[in-house]
């Protein structure tokens, strides 16, 4: 228990070490509010779309097995084959399986947050796949030979030049600090990759249940080409991550971008619906859909099962002023930010990511942001009272002093938390937008394990690196 | 119809956690509220109706090339005949050797083959009849893709591609440079517009991939510096036919 406590803290210290990252977090949390206030204005009457997203995600939540057994019948319509993973390691098998029954060996993907969740590319690299992440981020990462378990945001740590480096040792010959030549050699490198692969692998934004159809959003193209490429096409989803017909999907569609990136919609939204039909001339021969509950049946009995609600657009963290401070490598987990804190405990269990819920000062700036209308500080508390009924006490009552202590008596910290915590109760609560850049929105996927625990408190480490941030 | 036994525990066990009885054929409550409607997403509230009035369409074109023109997306709104001239422009612009385009008899009408040979363009035509490898390999090196497009979306500058047989995904997608002919009569508000189109193709069965596109492809994973055509085509030209 006392590693586990000391994991939080050593993560947060290193983050804070970070200073690419210090610069980076608050930098593209910044760009992004502003993008989010145009995003606002065009829309006007955001309460108006958050409520009704809330009630038709709620709607889902509560009917999600008739949803997924319509989707499933539509997705086997379309010539799609549908597999039902309870845990992360069936999810997986399934994956093996898949690659092993058709001779695969090279697999292109396109950044998924349930593939990071059941930990995916070590066991199919295990396997002896060769696995390549398209996503222009995750490939930076790849060519560092920083496994996707160190990942937090490629675009926030990475700095050009760095880049550069990496990318002039693959293409063996020396490449400026350019965006544009870095970019143009990734698409040529990568291009290759696409063209050889036997699978592609990617997430799910919304799979639309009245006709069976995966839909992905993506700005780069690479989940376009991940699922036009291969002669095989696999797509992974949570089983919440559905949608009853296209008119939902527009209003959950609308508020992803808008939440996400400010963006009014993103450069692809892609339709898949089953493998190529008699007379294509592209597109994959088998399509697979697996939809993966590992943990989220046992969530819809409890007092948290508004968290299924998410849309996973990354707003809430845009916002949080903890989040701001340690980035999302920090937690430690697959999923980061406030929303991070609510689900990794229910996902890992409180042994893994009890601190989590301490890893905020409740200011409600994440709960009036939010699409779609999770309560997620009031959640955050639940999860305290769940820790200290279960016994997690001790250990985390004094995190949550020390760091409350220290707002309450470091007037700059303290007013900054107050400061993002009434504009959101008054800009955000007025359009409920936020916007979030690639980068930063990669960043939310979270990092993992940081070797070497210190002894540094939360409190400590708050006090010396928080506090000399601000002012 | 028997339900596959991993499927029957899946969904059974979520019944049990909702504390009830499996549920099948539910249908989504019906949410009259749009809102979208006052808030200037809705420039043509008659669409659906038919009645579409010209004011209000020219209000609907400009909105959709202004939106497309902060998304460095060049947008060319001219006459049928004009359309070789301007594709020629296109060309000359990028230097374009080779194209591939959607075999589509809409964009057979515009002539594109003939003045494609006229600049000298190596070009190939997606037809389902051919070498899949062999076209797949012109499309990756071709300079230029071209495609019809079945729907625009002013409120984000959207154009929706139905893709199947010679309407090929790959086009679209593949070479550098995407250029898109739509003509100006097939632009709606908003995506709520593509979504009932997309909707009322669920009976005949949905194209295996249909796309929403709105300009070029970007990233911003480079230290949050914006970049195009990383992967999809950087350059992306609407050519939006006044018929
Ligand atoms: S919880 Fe966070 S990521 Fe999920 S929908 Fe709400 S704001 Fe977006």
């Amino acid at each position: 228990m006392n590693l586990q406590a000391a994991d939080f803290k050593a993560r947060a210290k290193e983050a804070l070490n970070d200073t690419q990252l210090q610069r980076a977090v608050p930098f593209v949390q910044d760009r992004l509010r502003s993008g989010r206030v145009q995003a606002a204005e065009a829309l006007g009457n955001v309460e108006e779309w958050r409520e009704l997203l809330s009630e038709i995600r709620m709607d889902t939540i509560d009917n999600l097995d008739s949803y997924l057994e319509q989707l499933a019948g539509n997705v086997r319509a379309n010539g799609g084959h549908v597999h039902f993973a309870s845990k992360a390691a069936d999810a997986v098998s399934i994956v093996s399986r898949i690659a092993e029954e058709n001779g695969a060996r090279k697999i292109v993907k396109a950044k998924s947050m349930i593939t990071e969740e059941i930990h995916l590319n070590k066991h199919l690299e295990e396997q002896g796949l060769s696995v390549i992440e398209t996503d222009l981020g995750e490939y930076i990462l790849q060519l560092a030979g920083e496994k996707p378990s160190h990942i937090i945001s490629p675009a926030l740590h990475k700095r050009r030049g760095e880049i550069a480096e990496l990318f002039s040792q693959a293409a063996g010959r020396k490449l400026s600090e350019d965006t544009s030549e870095l970019c143009a050699f990734a698409r040529e490198h990568l291009r290759e990759a696409f063209m050889e692969a036997d699978i592609g692998i990617t997430g799910c934004n919304f799979a639309v249940a009245e006709s069976g159809t995966v839909v992905l959003v993506s700005n780069e193209g690479n989940a376009r080409l991940t699922t036009s490429l291969p002669k095989i096409h696999i797509a992974i989803m949570g089983m919440e991550r559905i949608v009853p017909t296209w008119n939902e999907l527009d209003l959950a569609l609308t508020m992803l971008t808008r939440s996400a990136t400010g963006q009014k919609i993103s450069v692809y939204v892609t339709g898949i619906s089953g493998p190529r039909q008699a007379g294509d001339l592209d597109g994959p021969e088998q399509f697979h859909l697996i939809i993966v509950d590992n943990g989220r049946s046992d969530i819809l009995a409890t007092a948290y099962k508004e968290v299924l609600k998410c849309i996973r657009c990354g707003a809430c963290m845009n916002v949080c002023p903890i989040y701001r401070h340690v980035g999302g490598h920090a937690y430690g987990s697959v999923y980061s930010g406030p929303i991070g804190a609510v689900l990794d405990p229910l996902l890992e269990g409180y042994e893994t990511a009890k601190e989590l819920p301490y890893a905020s000062s409740l200011c409600g700036a994440c709960t009036e942001v939010c699409p779609v209308k999770i309560p997620l500080h009031d959640l955050l508390i639940e999860h305290r009272k769940d820790e200290v009924e279960q016994g997690y006490t001790p250990q985390m009552e004094k995190m949550s002093f020390g760091a409350f202590g220290f707002m309450a008596s470091h007037p700059a910290v303290y007013s900054k938390a107050a400061k993002i915590a009434s504009a959101g109760t008054t800009l955000w609560a007025k359009d409920g937008y936020i916007s979030g850049g690639p980068g930063l929105l990669a960043g939310w996927t979270a990092g993992r394990d940081l070797p070497q625990p210190a002894k540094q408190s939360f409190r400590d480490w708050w006090k010396e690196k928080g506090g000399a941030r601000d002012e | 119809m028997n339900e596959p036994v991993e499927q029957a525990a899946f969904l059974g066990s979520i019944a049990e956690k909702l504390g009830r009885k499996r549920r099948t054929a539910v249908s989504p409550p019906s949410w009259d509220r749009k809102p979208w409607e006052g808030s200037g997403q809705e420039l043509n509230p008659e669409a659906e109706a038919g009645g579409r009035q010209a004011a209000e369409h020219e209000q609907l074109i400009r909105q959709f090339m202004k939106q497309l023109s902060a998304l460095n997306t060049a947008v060319y709104r001219i006459s049928r005949a004009d359309f070789g001239r301007v594709l020629s422009e296109v060309i000359a612009k990028h230097g374009i050797g080779s194209a591939i385009s959607w075999d589509d008899g809409r964009l057979h009408e515009l002539q594109l083959e003939s003045t494609l040979n006229r600049n000298g363009i190596h070009h190939r035509l997606w037809r389902t009849t051919e070498n899949e490898r062999e076209l797949r390999t012109f499309a990756e090196s071709a300079d230029m893709g071209i495609t019809f497009a079945d729907m625009g979306l002013a409120d984000t500058g959207t154009v929706l591609l139905m893709n199947g047989g010679g309407r090929g995904r790959l086009i679209s997608l593949l070479p550098p440079v995407y250029v898109a002919v739509l003509p100006e009569r097939f632009i709606y508000p908003r995506l709520s517009d593509g979504m009932s189109f997309v909707r009322s193709r669920i009976p005949e069965g949905l194209p295996a991939c249909i796309n929403f596109i709105t300009g070029p492809s970007r990233t911003g994973d480079i230290e949050a510096d914006l970049a195009l055509g990383v992967h999809g085509p950087g350059k992306v030209h609407i050519i939006l036919l006044q018929d």
